[in-house]
């Protein structure tokens, strides 16, 4: 399982970088979600493996996180610069679903790093589980839209990288503590 | 004299861009799901009614006595020539005054002694409720899908609110004369703010009951070696005794019991696990009179001998927090007016999204990029989803059932949004399917009414049902004949 995740995201990752240099967002967002799909997959094929969950787990955000510094850096290697504009100011219908797609996976990440944290935090200092899942679950549902709308919006290169990788920090951590 | 300081907060034109574009990036991208969603779950709203109207031979019925509960479930075991896991009696209600039998692989109505009055076979009513549950695709994954397509509405709300400060200051304001463009805007901007309750509830809500799969799924793993059964029984309450013996249950006892035990409550849903197998177990879920939000999960042995309750109303916060979700979302909370109006909303809700997209084509053509047939694919869309689930209920009453149903519904979606995105014609889209929703509900009544008669307004939910058809039908026939073809957003930037 941590083979197939880590193939998979390495595969992913070669697509996205083929696919930046031919300057389709689409298949960026794409890409992104195959990720997604992986991780999730992977999850769920290897229920009852705690250990090998987490991990697929810590890969999906790893490729997350990569995606996320492609995402900004992308421009800076483009070997004709002059033909393409930073993603941080989107114009073409495909790179803005690309910058949908990134920025859904990086709050996806976020949202259930976050609630998981809570889940375990809440355990520990002794609530009932019933309270700490149910807490969990309404975090999950709050931080989601609220993660995604911040990075949309967010225009400064500088800014959204701090915000993608302080989530995609909070999230790796947050499964870590878990 | 000091100048007059407005009440409505202020936002830097800059912050307000930004918010828009993600509010129109996300509306763009997953608006016709979101429309989808949202027509399904306004037909929900009244699913136990649409599904008695499909199969209308259920006798109308105000009580069922204990033992004519246990005959029920002995019914249901008899009509089902396969094993069974679980047995399921929906008890009649005030609101819905009809008992039904299920087992896990079919279903009948019951008389009022608990004899099987008929099959009830509600193939449309279960089709739309997979749509609206899971988008037909496999349970889990869509059920995830759903859910974070609630929490990404969450996202259009919330940037939506960002994205125009003075929503709430131009509330009363609705321009219906101006371009096209601001029609439209005004239409999806006041609606949205009229409705905004609602949709934060419902997107709310829909975003926790998905993601309660995802997220459980997370916790098991962490907590209880995956075992996502155990994340629901702590949260809903379900442990099954271990002492009780094989047979049939004694469920008329756990029925007496809540008859002379737990007055104020009211049964809906008897609930029979693994029955007949040592370990056999009952719950019986009841609505509280004094309480609109919360029910609560009594659990019996297979021996009628009360276990004790989950908890929902009275237990740990969590536990009523998560039980209440569901009645805000369904809107099963305040009786049939409550539900109805949240129908109106829904459909409100429907036309918000559906403007959403319309002022994005504008803008868009108004750009000077090719939008035509785009926006004939969107038309396709908004009204061939109704007409797709009217065909779908026309075929259902027909004995059409299952994949059947599902492929017409997204075959035909395909189809028209696919046509009109080849052939785009000004308005076509809008006349051809409403013409085409209004003679498929008008064909539905006529099936209907041929293979049942009067049956169709045996009782007043079934005759309210049949009248809202046939007027529905009635008004999109007219709507389609009787009004030249709706005038599009292309080529031109504005209406005729």
């Amino acid at each position: 399982m941590i083979l197939l995740g880590v193939v998979a995201n390495v595969a992913a990752l070669a697509m996205l970088r083929a696919a930046w240099v031919r300057q389709r967002g689409g298949v960026l967002m794409l890409v992104a979600w195959l990720c997604v799909a992986t991780g999730i997959v992977s999850f769920f094929l290897s229920r009852g493996e705690r250990g090998v969950a987490e991990s697929v787990l810590l890969f999906t955000s790893l490729a997350a996180a990569l995606i996320g510094v492609l995402f900004l850096r992308a421009p800076c290697v483009e070997p004709n610069p002059a033909k393409v504009r930073s993603m941080s100011a989107p114009s073409t219908f495909g790179r803005r679903v690309a910058l949908l797609g990134v920025s859904a996976f990086a709050s996806t990440i976020a949202a259930l790093s976050l609630s998981a944290l809570s889940f375990v935090l809440g355990l520990r200092v002794g609530w009932e589980e019933a309270d700490a899942i149910v807490t969990g679950v309404l975090l999950a549902s709050v931080v989601w839209p609220i993660a995604l709308c911040w990075l949309l919006m967010e225009q400064s290169v500088a800014i959204r990288s701090a915000i993608m990788l302080a989530l995609l920090v909070l999230g790796v951590g947050g499964f870590v503590l878990a | 004299m000091s100048a007059h300081r407005s009440i409505w907060p202020k936002v830097a034109p800059e912050f307000a861009n930004r918010a828009i574009s993600a509010h129109a990036l996300i509306g763009i991208v997953l608006g016709g799901l979101i429309y989808i969603l949202a027509l399904s779950g306004a037909l929900l709203v009244f699913q136990d009614e649409l599904g008695w109207w499909e199969a209308p031979e259920a006798p109308p019925i105000s009580h069922m006595s204990p033992d004519a509960v246990e005959a029920a479930v002995g019914a249901a075991l008899a009509a089902d020539p396969q094993t069974t896991t679980d047995v399921v009696v929906y008890l009649p209600r005030p609101d819905l005054p009809r008992a039904i039998a299920a087992t896990d692989n079919v279903s009948i109505s019951l008389d009022a002694n608990g004899r099987m009055a008929g099959p009830y076979n509600t193939d449309w009513t279960d089709f739309v409720t997979a749509l609206h549950y899971h988008l037909h695709l496999p349970s889990t994954f869509g059920f995830v899908l759903v859910g974070v397509l609630g929490a990404l509405m969450l996202g259009l709300i919330v940037s939506g609110l960002l994205a125009y400060p003075a929503i709430f200051r131009n509330a009363f304001a609705l321009r219906r004369n101006g371009s096209a463009r601001t029609t439209e805007t005004d239409l999806h901007n006041r609606l949205a703010v009229w409705t905004l309750p609602f949709q934060l509830a419902i997107a709310f809500t829909g975003a926790w009951i998905g993601l309660f799969v995802l997220v459980g799924a997370i916790f098991a793993e962490i907590e209880h070696d995956g075992d996502r059964g155990v994340i629901s029984d702590i949260v809903y309450g379900g442990s099954a005794p271990e002492h009780t013996q094989a047979g049939f249950p004694d469920v008329a006892a756990a029925m007496r019991y809540m008859a002379t035990q737990a007055p104020g409550a009211i049964p809906t849903t008897l609930i029979v696990h693994d029955i007949g197998a040592a370990g056999q177990h009952m719950r019986i879920i009841a609505l509280h009179e004094e309480e609109i939000l919360l029910g609560e999960y009594y659990n019996f042995d297979g021996a009628g001998s009360f276990q004790g309750v989950a908890g929902l109303s009275d237990g740990a916060l969590g536990k009523q927090i998560a039980i209440a979700m569901y009645p805000v979302h369904f809107g099963r909370f305040g009786g049939t007016w409550t539900r109805v109006l949240y129908v109106v909303l829904g459909f409100v809700l429907c036309i918000v999204v559906a403007t959403g997209l319309n002022i994005s084509l504008i803008k868009r053509q108004q750009k000077g990029r090719e939008t035509k047939r785009l926006a004939a694919a969107w038309e396709a869309l908004v009204w061939g989803a109704p007409a797709a689930l009217a065909l779908c209920l026309l075929a259902a009453v027909c004995g059409v059932a299952g994949d059947g149903l599902i492929g017409l519904f997204w075959g035909g979606l395909m189809l028209a949004l696919c046509g009109a995105a080849i052939w785009p014609c000004r308005g076509a889209p809008t006349c051809v399917l409403q013409a085409l929703t209004g003679a498929a509900l008008a064909s539905t009544l006529v099936v209907q009414f041929a293979i049942y008669g009067p049956t169709l307004w045996a009782a007043p939910q079934l005759a309210a049902a049949t009248g809202c058809f046939g007027a529905l039908g009635v008004v999109l026939l007219a709507a389609a004949f009787w009004r030249p073809p709706k005038a599009m957003i292309w080529p031109d930037g504005d209406r005729n």
